[in-house]
């Protein structure tokens, strides 16, 4: 005999079970799924919102540190930036040079687009450029930048007002922490000539694994750059914006815990009465298993295993069906991560509950149960 | 290893039981008796006396307060409940009374559900299963509810799920209590080829024809 059959054989036991103990079966699945339901479209509604205002907060640039420099600042170069990029809270770290004006290089008399300089990381994507070729220097601009001069995205070349020309090769997608360099246009930088000194640049834009990381990485920038004249540095950070962050995330959390809780209590304290009630009227059915020679393991591992797999049926229609309510009611639906959570939650708690009621069952004695009428 | 020719396929040694903690309740002490293998053994007495409960002792569903239960010549009365549950489930077929069906499956899965505390495959055992059914003339198709068959079909039925697993002993609490003759001869017919084949069957019943028809017979008396 292998722990394979023997498994195999109880779930399909339990299915059985499920198949045929219809009322139980009906029961089980709707005080579940009603759970399930509730706690989707009441504490799952305040998830949902809270991660709207946190995605909100976010953009705004929670985990954003700004560092800028007055003309050439030493320590505020390419090797900084390299620094930055291996330390473990930061994400990307990006540097921008001085800003040169271009015009769409088939009207130069047209509207002017700010072009950088710019090194690091953008958007996941390594700033580089192989040196320039005859057709010129590479540009990468986003959407809007390529609007501002009457180019269509990622196409098209630039003349800057001292004569260089510029051939736009990528479309950039710019990220929320960003957004406020928009229209983002950029020269990604050369790789540097071995031995050659790092290049300066002008502003730093760190982005930190995490709101709570922005201070950390804050003292560690300053370390870095104590060298440099205090008055021609500025360092702007989101300390302010993350300690909101945290302010709103942890009151509607908060207030969405005791319903969770509360509902959560219910599913388990209904699942673990319809089992007891389920087993009181088969009483003779467990009985009659015990005498052929069912073990008390197996007979409580059949009982979990049907409320594992009814909870987890219930637990999963409840949650479709509130998110598809939410979804028509267009009302904000939870994360995904959040209903996972209570379907998981709602079918472990009914399995769990129902193990009490399960063991009474697998104790008492056979030859008493077979004689229930 | 194949037990001595002489050695019982159980043995009851001065086994004592009680229901309960009063004076008043069940009991009785010092109780011995041996069935062998290849037979039918009747235990037969007034109501009351003791039959069923001594045939639950000796199929390990109860526990005994003194004494030994030998299966084979190993003692089992002292295992632990899993390991009891292990040998009922292995070595021992029932046919209660009532045939206990499980009246939400069908007929095969009645037959076949030992195979589960086992550690068997259903499926491996649907041919003897219908084997059985067509030998004890179960006029019924095997996808059928035991609800919707008569009291001797299901009582052939409970038959089928005993003999499924080749036990090594059958224990039997009035298997033909409710039959009509007809059902009856067929199930004892049933009962008399696995003994044939080595078995040992223990019935209890109230009926002298199936008391005559036992090789043996344990006549017990009201305490």
């Amino acid at each position: 005999m292998s722990a394979r059959t023997v498994i195999l054989g109880l779930v399909r036991e339990a299915l059985a079970a499920i198949r045929t103990q219809h009322a139980v079966t009906a029961v089980t699945v709707l005080l579940l799924a009603a759970s399930s339901f509730t706690v989707v479209t009441t504490a799952g509604r305040a998830a949902a919102s809270q991660a709207a205002v946190l995605s909100t907060i976010d953009a705004r640039g929670t985990r954003t540190i700004l560092v800028q420099a007055k003309g050439a600042v030493e320590g505020v170069d390419e090797q900084f930036l390299a620094t930055l990029a291996r330390v473990a809270d930061v994400e990307a770290a990006t540097g921008f040079g001085p800003v040169t004006d271009v015009t769409a290089a088939a009207n130069p008399d047209g509207p002017r687009l700010g072009v950088r300089q710019a090194y690091g990381v953008i958007g996941g994507r390594l700033l580089t450029q192989p040196e320039p070729g005859p057709a010129g220097v590479l540009l990468w601009t986003s959407p809007a930048a390529s609007r501002v001069v009457g180019l269509p995205p990622g196409a098209g070349s630039v003349r800057a007002v001292d004569g260089g020309e510029y051939l736009i090769s990528r479309s950039l997608e710019v990220p929320d922490y960003l957004s406020g360099f928009e229209p983002l246009a950029v020269i990604p930088a050369t790789p540097r000539e071995p031995g050659a000194a790092p290049r300066p640049v002008s502003t730093v834009v760190v982005l930190t694994r995490s709101p709570e990381s922005v201070g950390v990485v804050t003292t560690l920038i300053t370390r870095l750059l104590r060298e440099a004249p205090p008055d021609q540095l500025t360092i702007q950070t989101s300390e302010g914006l993350a300690a909101l962050r945290k302010a709103v995330g942890g009151e509607i959390t908060r207030s969405s815990r005791g319903l969770i809780l509360g509902v959560l209590g219910a599913a388990a304290l209904t699942s673990a009465l319809t089992v007891f009630g389920y087993t009181m009227l088969r009483r003779k059915d467990f009985g009659r298993r015990r005498a052929l020679g069912a073990t008390r393991m197996t007979i409580v591992l059949l009982i979990a295993l049907q409320v594992m797999l009814t909870a987890a049926f219930a637990a999963a229609l409840g949650v479709g069906v509130a998110l598809a309510y939410q979804a028509l009611r267009h009302q904000p639906v939870p994360p995904a991560g959040f209903s996972a959570a209570v379907a998981i939650a709602i079918t472990a708690l009914a399995t769990l509950a129902a193990v009490l009621p399960a063991t009474l069952t697998a104790r008492r004695d056979p030859v008493r149960e077979l004689r229930v009428p | 290893m194949t037990p001595a020719a002489e050695t019982p396929l159980l043995h009851a040694r001065n086994i004592g039981f009680r229901y309960g903690r009063r004076e008043s309740d069940y009991r009785f002490d010092d109780w011995t008796a041996s069935f062998p293998r290849g037979a039918v053994t009747a235990l037969t007495g007034p109501s009351g006396c003791g039959k069923s409960t001594r045939l639950y002792l000796l199929a390990l569903m109860l526990r005994i307060s003194s004494g030994s239960i030998e299966l084979d010549g190993e003692r089992v009365d002292d295992l632990p409940d899993g390991a009891r549950a292990a040998l009922r489930a292995n070595r021992f077929g029932f046919i209660f009374q009532d045939a206990a069906l499980d009246t939400s499956r069908t007929v095969l899965d009645n037959v076949v559900e030992t195979a589960l505390y086992r550690g068997e495959r259903k499926r491996d055992l649907h041919t003897r299963a219908r084997e059985l059914l067509d030998e004890l003339g179960v006029a019924v198709p095997a996808d059928r509810k035991p609800g919707e068959v008569s009291g001797g079909q299901a009582q052939r039925i409970a038959t089928c799920r005993a003999l499924i697993g080749r036990p090594d002993v059958i224990v039997a609490d009035e298997p033909t209590g409710n039959l009509d003759p007809a059902s009856a001869q067929v199930l004892l017919g049933a009962l008399r080829r696995h003994t044939d084949q080595g078995a040992g069957v223990i019935i209890v019943t109230h009926d002298p024809g199936v008391a005559a028809w036992a090789d043996h017979r344990i006549e017990l008396s009201a305490s």
